[in-house]
């Protein structure tokens, strides 16, 4: 089960303001997945929907692969954890922060003071530990949010912003701890403006815009519109692209999300394989979108069999 | 050691609250009556020795004579004692109360400063000192509460013959302030104006006052004066749950021997104050 | 002016001779005020949460109703509950009438309007994020709610001081239901004016010393509260 998340037809409205409308949406387990896009996209709003802070208006959310009913949400929150751009310090010291979880949870003091010196030794703060942690500077604190939310349990980490509140010079080692996180295993998803961060971090990508995903991990892109009667494309990729194979959604089909069959026919050429519901024109006008950037030829379209 | 001072003192606070509102232990009845039979002191005086004799305890509720009856009426006490025997004799009869016991009488006196600017002083009709103090648009302080003492008042006004509107002289000399007894003989001394006063609580500001007022007994004696005192238990069948039979009690010890002996004793500043009426020769 | 020196002196002798009256005033306005605030404190934290971070309808209403009711003269409150309360009122036969319980009944709802208002001005001022970031570690409801109220503590103590003030400083509720009867149902207030009405004025303002007095002093211990000392 490498599935991590899976949104359906989720949309988030306030008032008669659409902030986010996804017609699927698959993230994977592991690695550091970008969010991109600029403010006001809706970035900061599914970080909190995935965090299960946020009830989105509809849709389905799948977490490793289990539906999450709006009720059943807090259960699940402090497997993903939210971590706002200016990290939120409980008054008191940070010790007292990085127990925090702990101790709501219920576990003995001596045990989790333990834990906490552990983790705040790993994300290089200890000697901060009685330190009133509201007075921490942009780079501690988002170490201290780290902690923090390791401390809860966390599988997967939403951080938006990480380095924003970060001066130049600490960024550095905190974009280190980010990654060596992600090597132990932690799924981590980062909403970022910053070039160097997504440079260096992240793996995968995932653009918003105006609250529609314009692109994402596994999903192919057209170069411009095509109108054509086929369900089944032959394309052309370009040599930098990546492995794409089994099945994928189709994103942003101007009529219908259906799926999709990718056959990798060679190292540069897959077949896109629609199945046809019921009942729908074969003339259609073909939009999909890929990770990054990347763009495909038309090479071949064929119509389905009689 | 601050904040262990304080969760101490705050939890001082909650053993003592919950205390304050313990139940008493012996029988207790609740008793309406008027601010100027507390004020005069003779409960302080009279209630104990009921408890001493009995052990039952006396709640009191004192307001104006309205509402202490009013109590009476809604069944939220066990017994009154007021001095209205017109609106007394109509709490019986309408049911509300079982019986009336004659208590004792007190009087009213006319106060004012000693000028005397309505040149009363000696007058021996009450009805026709109200009249020149009209006559003479001198100002007169009225209580205007609707208790015993301005009942008697505005009674006293009716023998009197001037013109009235509403239980009230007409003219800008009669100032009505809907107060206790109290307030209202303060507000005399300041404006040098005269009120009709119980003699119980002009003796307390006279001689019992850390400052005494400055008013003086401008008129006395008269049998219009005269304010009789009544106590009525509470009648169970409007209201079942009156303690009817230490109520009765309350009601005929103190037309006792003996509580009648304790109010012709009772002193305010070394004066009687209250002169028994059910035995009248007690002492 | 020799009135408030006279007062003093003789509020020093109340205090320090031991009065049993005198005490027994005090504890009686203190323990109802006690168990009022206590109450609309308990009912109105929930209510307060409710409106910062629920969405309903009519929620505008209900803080307008709230917003009124702080004002509201204690003697409509006390009027109000007497026909409640009275024997002939619907709640007659519980007796309530003029005791103490019934000030603390009156007291109780002339100071949950301003608990809920009091409080929700300090949740709501408080960044969303806080009750945010203790969901997402995990905290139940009511775990993030004590971490709202824990970080706007100082506005809360605040709070309780303005309820427990308005309570213990009225006159019209502890007088109409409680009746002011000696040793019973007296508090500091209809001690102090009855006092007043009397003419006893040097007793009324000794009395209004020892209020201010006590008033300070549970200040004081209520203030230790608010300190924001970086301890746990």
């Amino acid at each position: 089960m490498t599935e991590l998340y899976r949104l359906e037809k989720v949309s988030q409205v306030f008032g008669d303001r659409v902030v986010l409308d996804i017609e699927s949406l698959q993230l994977e387990k592991r690695g550091i997945l970008g969010l991109l896009g600029p403010n006001g996209s809706g970035k900061t709003t599914l970080l909190k929907i995935l965090a299960f802070l946020e009830r989105p208006t509809q849709g389905r959310i799948f977490f490793q692969g289990q539906e999450v009913a709006p009720r059943e949400m807090a259960a699940f929150r402090s497997k993903a954890v939210w971590s706002p751009q200016y990290p939120i310090m409980f008054s008191g010291s940070l010790l007292y922060n990085v127990e925090f979880p702990l101790k709501i949870k219920g576990i003995p003091a001596a045990t989790r003071r333990k834990r906490a010196l552990e983790l705040l030794e790993l994300v290089g703060l200890t000697e901060l530990v009685k330190a009133p942690a509201p007075k921490l500077s942009g780079g501690e604190s988002q170490r201290a949010s780290l902690a923090r939310a390791l401390a809860a349990g966390a599988e997967v980490l939403l951080l938006d912003e990480p380095t924003a509140s970060v001066d130049a010079a600490a960024r550095g080692s905190l974009t280190e701890l980010i990654a060596s996180l992600a090597r132990e295993g932690l799924s981590i998803i980062l909403a970022t403006h910053d070039q160097a961060l997504e440079e260096r971090l992240v793996q995968r990508k995932i653009r918003l815009l105006d609250g529609k995903i314009v692109q994402a991990e596994n999903s192919l892109t057209l170069v411009g519109e095509l109108t054509v009667a086929a369900d089944c494309l032959t394309l052309l990729l370009p040599p930098e692209a990546p492995r794409l194979n089994g099945r994928l959604k189709i994103l942003s089909l101007t009529r219908q999300t259906e799926s999709a069959l990718v056959e990798a026919l060679d190292e540069s050429q897959v077949k896109v394989t629609v199945r046809l519901s019921g009942g729908a024109s074969l003339e259609r006008a073909w939009s999909l979108t890929l990770g990054d950037t990347l763009e495909a030829r038309v090479l071949a379209a064929k119509a389905p069999e009689a | 050691m601050r904040k262990f001072c304080s969760i101490l003192f705050l939890a001082l606070i909650f053993a003592l609250a919950g205390t304050s509102g313990a139940a008493v232990a012996t029988e207790t009845i609740k008793m309406s009556t008027t601010t100027s039979t507390q004020d005069s002191g003779l409960l302080d005086v009279l209630l104990p020795e009921f408890t001493k004799d009995t052990g039952i305890e006396v709640q009191v509720l004192a307001k104006g004579t309205g509402a202490a009856i009013r109590d009476g009426i809604d069944g939220n006490v066990d017994v009154i004692f007021v001095h209205d025997p017109e609106r007394e004799e109509k709490f019986v009869a309408d049911g509300f109360g079982t019986k009336r016991f004659k208590v004792m009488h007190n009087d009213f006196v006319i106060v004012g400063d000693p000028s005397d600017p309505a040149g009363i002083k000696g007058e021996k009709s009450a009805a026709q000192a109200f009249k020149t103090i009209a006559d003479k648009k001198t100002e007169f302080i009225s209580r205007g509460d609707d208790s015993g003492t301005h009942a008697k008042e505005v009674a006293i006004w009716k023998l009197s013959g001037v013109p009235m509107k509403d239980k009230a002289p007409e003219g800008a000399w009669y100032l009505s302030v809907g107060q206790g007894m109290g307030k209202t003989l303060i507000m005399a001394a300041e404006k040098k104006a005269y009120a009709l006063s119980d003699r119980g609580s002009y003796i307390a500001q006279k001689f019992g006052a850390e400052n005494p007022t400055s008013l003086e007994i401008i008129v006395e004696g008269d049998e219009a004066l005269f304010n009789p005192y009544g106590v009525i238990p509470v009648n169970p069948a409007k209201h079942p749950q009156v303690k009817i039979g230490p109520a009765t009690k309350f009601a005929e010890w103190l037309v006792s021997a003996k509580g009648q002996q304790v109010i012709a004793q009772y002193k305010l500043k070394g004066q009687q104050v209250f002169y028994p009426d059910a035995i009248p020769t007690a002492k | 002016m020799s009135v408030f020196w006279e007062s003093f002196l003789a509020a020093m002798n109340l205090i320090f001779s031991g009065d049993q009256e005198v005490w027994k005033i005090v504890f009686v306005s203190l323990g109802c005020t006690f168990w009022a605030s206590l109450g609309a404190c308990l009912l109105g934290l929930p209510i307060s949460f409710a409106l910062a971070y629920r969405e309903f309808s009519g929620k505008r209403i209900l803080i307008l109703i709230f917003n009124t009711l702080q004002s509201v003269p204690t003697v409509v409150v006390g009027l109000f509950l007497y026909v409640f309360i009275s024997r002939r009122g619907i709640f007659g036969p519980l007796d309530l009438l003029y005791t103490p319980k019934a000030i603390s009944l009156g007291q109780f709802f002339l100071i949950l309007p301003l608990v809920v208002m009091f409080t929700l001005a300090a949740i709501s001022r408080l960044d969303r994020r806080y009750h945010q970031t203790a969901l997402t570690l995990g905290a139940s409801g009511w775990q993030a709610a004590l971490v709202v109220l824990r970080e706007s503590r100082f506005a809360l103590v605040a709070a309780v001081c303005a309820a427990f003030g308005r309570g213990v400083a009225e006159v019209g509720v502890s007088m109409m239901l409680g009746g002011n009867i000696k040793g019973f149902s007296r508090t500091m207030t209809t001690a102090m004016a009855l006092e007043y009405d009397k003419g006893e004025f040097v007793m009324a303002v000794a009395l209004g010393l020892i209020l201010l007095l006590v008033s300070l002093i549970l200040n004081f211990s209520l203030s230790q509260f608010q300190s924001h000392r970086g301890e746990q």
